[in-house]
């Protein structure tokens, strides 16, 4: 940009000469300017460029940017120019409706300076009918008083004979403008929408149907109020005095604005108040997506009305989320919209807005909008009603009333009592369950059966939105008691002629209180359900196989390991012929699989772990989609199970695969996320990847803390997993910190028998070691081999971790003598598991030169340097 | 708003109350913004006003018209110009103001402005030129923005701003030759 610099006196010669300039006939200019701008050749130069744009500029915002008009006194329309109309004075035409035009008007005696409309028949359309029909308007207005409707203020006959009305005045933006305009989220379009509805609730109290419901008939003022205009066609519907039906016709539909109008419009039928909350519900749905719900912009009138009759409209959620397109109806703006633009307009994302949307308000909306008059909602009140249930969080009736909806809701919503609370969600599954199990007898509803159940453990297992909105005294109190109080009435009366169902109710029950936490009760209730579904089928049902399998769990658990095995190993294969015959779902036969090779991976075989992780997997494919967070989970211990065989690179890749699945998934909102950044910040510490470890770890914190009780045990393995990254860095402090909360955790839950106990137990007394503390740490560290010996093989890599670590910690008081078997033991198992390239290998190797360094040994230092 | 008030101030500013013009501004501006956008978003509501009076609009709501004269109206007018030019950059900003022409498409769109001669006018660019003419000249700025935002003829404008017609004539031109300029020079892509 050239912008010539210069001087306020500089400037004022500049436009001196330049006045001068164009005084003169161009022709002259040239001689004019030789002689000024003589010694001044930048002066000259800056003249000429001006006086050229001066030539081309003629019409250069010449015209003023509204026209002539700001100071001209304001024009009156000439054919009524100066026309009074009872006390006002016409300032001019502001619109012509379908029945008459529109005046601005004021009072003569302009005594208020009050504007006001006035609305006059039009000339040539003063037929009977029409006449007839303002005269209704009249009467219907006349009667209308209320806050969001325009005021009729006055009424009467022209000179002419020509009958009007005077109505308020109102400015403001059409409804969808405004809310643009101020970027309202949907929540204040829902609170501006609900306002409207009021409005035209008053208007059917008063037997009056607007019959044009549409955005232009609707403005919001500048004080946000809004005001409903024109129930020019409006009619009483009151039987009393209604006209014949046969004055529907197609002549009349041009009155109407078709894009807004219900079916029943369309073909002419009679209108009641339920066409208005059709009418509503194509404004709401513009309100909250931007698009008309038939996006029927180019349509002909013919093709509009079929649409209208026939066609579904898209699900809200659906048409933010995917359609671009360009708004039409009776939006103002035919500008280009898309996902981002509508989201925009409301103050969020497109994804937010989706989320938003789905749910509740799609099936308001789609209520709403339904072709049946019958099936909409009766009335405006309940439409309206139905908006604030969602605003308040609470159970809507447009919703289907599936078993899932309301038990989402009952979970979502916080207002209950507890003892409220566990009786509806006892009663809800109960209820659910007993037809669903009824239902399981039918092959073709079996798998709904398992949904809903599916979709019942992780709700309860996971969601605890109680225990963040709630909780006067804050922490898991609430959901806490309420799972108690359930866990107390199912024990009661009513549950026990129904076995099944409560067999089922336990084992949800103890599946939240697993995600409680509360590793006791979820024992408890998971027995009772154990004792119950093989009281009820007897062992050689497939349903008590399942329980079977759950009992070896239990078995594994209490760290009976070689039991566990046995019924792992006798009930497995019952339960893969009945998986395959189609008795067993294959989540239930997953699981068992699953817990079976985790069993197997924790008594050292590897080999046989990564197969039965991986016939897991292959079954993915054929478990519904809510259950593929157990999929997850076993990607992550398989992802283990290879490091424990030194395949780290393969196990890094799995466990990198199976966060990059949950986050392409939109998984990332389950605590297996959780598990899964644990699993991976686990194996990149080990590989000493510290960084990107660490990233992992807090990113699985923040999604365990947020979706999990603080109690959760997924919790305490990723503290576990911070712990030993930040004593691999030697940051030990922080370490200690990590590692006491894991110890808490782990023995507040699961108590010393936890197969991960020991490793808190390792790094505690490693960190004691390196701060000068190795006596405590050398009593720690021996427990930690004991408990290790005792529950595992001899050969198993998790005892020679173990041995490693005290070896350790006697190295460092020097008892170099007593070290050496313990180290040496140590290196030649994890060498044979896991290979000489595994990192726990060289840390076994590196112990072993310090040792033999520290201990002037500098040949044997060698042997393993060389390593 | 109290009708009076605006009436009142207008009469202070006429009287030499220095400090009146700066309470009239808010005013002026706010009832403007009010009824601008009101139209400039809206479509064939009856209810609409006419795309040409909106300051008519304004003027008729705020001035008791038995009470002003000629000067008074002439100030009124100035702030109004003002408070367009705001009103109108601020609009043409907010509607992708990047692209060249935002709002005149929307208003051609709107068919809702006499708009006709001044179609090819960038306004954003035209706004920006005219910040840094008035950093120049702040009297041929204000003059530009009471010819073009306000409509006033050179007489009106000479009154408006308590100088001569002459004055206001050259100003006019050589405001309009300097942003003609300085607009062709901040975009290349031309007309």
């Amino acid at each position: 940009m050239v912008t010539v610099v210069m001087t306020p006196e500089q400037w004022k010669h500049l436009r001196e000469l330049f006045g001068m300039a164009i005084e003169r006939p161009p022709a002259e200019r040239d001689a004019y300017l030789d002689e000024t701008c003589a010694d001044d050749p930048a002066l000259r130069e800056e003249l000429d460029s001006l006086l050229a744009s001066h030539d081309d500029a003629e019409t250069f915002i010449e015209a003023p940017v509204f026209g002539n008009t700001l100071k001209d006194p304001p024009q009156v329309a000439t054919d009524i120019a100066g026309r009074r109309i009872g006390s006002y004075e016409l300032v001019r035409e502001i619109g012509r409706g379908g029945m008459g035009t529109v005046y601005l008007a004021e009072r003569a005696d302009k005594r208020y300076q009050k504007l006001v409309a006035i609305k006059v028949v039009r000339r040539g359309m003063d037929t009977e009918d029409i006449l007839r029909r303002f005269s209704n308007e009249r009467q219907i207005l006349a009667s209308l008083d209320h806050p969001n409707i325009a005021r009729l203020l006055d009424g009467g006959t022209t000179d002419d004979g020509l009958p009007y009305l005077v109505m308020e005045y109102v400015e403001g933006a059409m409804v969808t403008d405004y809310c643009d305009l101020h970027r309202l989220t949907t929540n204040s379009r829902l609170q501006i929408f609900r306002t409207i509805c009021g409005a035209v609730q008053h208007a059917h109290q008063n037997l009056v149907i607007h019959r044009d419901l549409k955005p232009s008939n609707i403005l919001i003022k500048a004080d946000g109020v809004p005001k409903l205009l024109d129930f020019g066609i409006a009619k009483v519907f009151n039987l009393d005095i209604a006209e014949p039906l046969t004055e529907r016709t197609l002549t009349e539909l041009r009155v109407f604005t078709p894009y807004y109008a219900s079916p029943e419009q369309v073909r002419g039928e009679t209108l009641t108040t339920t066409s208005d909350v059709y009418s509503l519900g194509i404004l709401l749905y513009e309100l909250l997506t931007g698009f008309h719900p038939y996006r029927a912009r180019s349509m002909s009138p013919n093709e509009l009305a079929r649409v209208i009759c026939e066609q579904e409209p898209a699900k809200p959620s659906t048409t933010v989320a995917n359609f671009e397109g360009r708004s039409h109806g009776d939006s103002k703006a035919r500008e280009a919209i898309t996902p981002e633009s509508v989201s925009n307009a409301r103050n969020t994302q497109p994804e937010k807005l989706r989320r938003s949307l789905a749910g509740d308000l799609d099936n308001i909306i789609l209520m709403a909008l339904r072709k049946e008059q019958a099936r909409r909602y009766p009335s405006v009140d309940q439409f309206s009603e139905d908006l604030r249930r969602h605003l308040d969080g609470l159970p809507v009736v447009a919703r289907k009333d599936t078993f899932k909806y309301r038990t989402t809701k009952f979970v979502r919503r916080n207002r209950l009592g507890v003892a409220a609370a566990a009786m509806i969600l006892l009663t809800l599954i109960g209820g659910i369950l007993a037809t669903t199990w009824q239902a399981r007898a039918l092959r073709q509803e079996k798998a709904n059966a398992e949904n809903v159940n599916l979709f019942l453990k992780r709700l309860l297992t996971y969601s605890n939105p109680l225990i963040k909105v709630s909780g006067s005294n804050g922490g898991g109190t609430t959901m806490k008691e309420v799972l108690d109080e359930a866990a107390r009435r199912l024990d009661g009366p009513e549950f026990s002629n129904q076995l099944e169902v409560k067999a089922e109710l336990e084992k949800i029950l103890s599946d939240s209180y697993f995600g409680q936490g509360r590793q006791d009760l979820w024992e408890q209730h998971l027995r009772k359900y154990i004792d119950i579904e093989r009281s009820l089928y007897g062992e050689n049902d497939p349903r008590t196989m399942y329980a079977t399998s759950i009992s070896a769990m239990l078995l594994f658990r209490d760290q009976n390991l070689t039991e566990s095995e046995k019924v792992y190993r006798r009930v497995l294969p019952l339960m893969r012929a009945e998986y395959r015959k189609g008795n067993i779902n294959p989540q239930d036969f997953a699981e068992a699989l699953n817990n079976f090779g985790y069993l197997r991976r924790t008594q050292g075989d590897s080999k046989e772990a990564e197969a039965l992780f991986r016939e897991t997997l292959g079954l993915s494919a054929r478990m519904p989609a809510e259950q593929h967070f157990l999929i997850g989970l076993t990607r992550c211990t398989l992802a283990s199970t290879l490091a424990d065989q030194g395949r780290f690179d393969e196990a890094l890749e799995t466990a990198r695969n199976a966060v990059a699945e949950y986050r392409q998934t939109g998984g990332t909102g389950t605590p297996d996320f959780g598990f899964a950044l644990t699993v991976l910040g686990g194996l990149l510490t080990e590989k000493g990847d510290f960084v990107e470890a660490d990233a992992r770890l807090n990113e699985g914190e923040q999604v365990l803390r947020q979706l999990q009780s603080p109690t959760s045990l997924w919790l305490g393995d990723n503290l576990r997993n911070q712990a030993i990254s930040f004593y691999r860095q030697g940051k030990y402090a922080e370490s200690q910190s990590r590692i006491t909360a894991t110890e808490k955790i782990y023995l507040e839950g699961f108590g010393p028998a936890y197969d991960q106990y020991p490793t808190v137990l390792i790094f505690k007394g490693l960190i004691l070691d390196k701060t000068g503390n190795s006596t405590e740490a050398e009593r720690i560290l021996r427990d930690a081999v004991k408990l290790r010996t005792e529950s595992l093989p001899k050969e198993h890599f998790w005892v020679a971790v173990a041995n490693g670590a005290l070896g350790e910690c006697l190295m460092t008081q020097k008892r170099f003598a007593e070290a050496e078997p313990l180290l040496v033991e140590s290196y030649v198992s994890l060498n044979s598991h896991l290979g000489n390239r595994d990192p726990r290998t060289t840390e076994a190797s590196r112990r072993l030169v310090t040792l033999y360094d520290l201990w002037g040994k500098p040949s044997q230092a060698a042997n393993y340097r060389s390593v | 708003m109290s009708l009076p008030d605006v009436t009142q101030i207008l009469r202070e500013v006429s009287d030499g109350d220095k400090d009146a013009p700066a309470r009239l501004m808010p005013l002026v501006y706010h009832e403007l913004r009010r009824l601008a956008d009101h139209y400039l978003r809206q479509e064939r509501s009856d209810h609409t006003l006419q795309p040409t009076a909106l300051v008519h609009e304004a003027y008729l709501k705020l001035i008791d018209q038995t009470r002003v004269d000629w000067q008074n109206r002439a100030h009124f007018f100035g702030v109004a110009a003002q408070s367009m030019r705001r009103i109108l950059i601020d609009h043409a900003r907010r509607h992708g103001a990047s692209k060249r022409g935002g709002l005149q498409q929307k208003l051609t769109l709107d068919e809702a402005v006499d708009y006709s001669q001044s179609r090819d006018v960038d306004l954003v660019a035209l706004d920006d030129a005219l910040n840094r003419l008035a950093e120049l000249d702040e009297r041929q700025s204000r003059i530009v923005e009471l010819r073009f935002f306000g409509g006033l003829t050179i007489e009106e404008t000479a009154t408006a701003l308590g100088v001569s017609a002459a004055t206001v004539k050259v100003d006019w031109s050589m405001a309009k030759a300097w942003l003609r300029r300085e607009i062709s020079r901040t975009a290349p892509s031309g007309e």
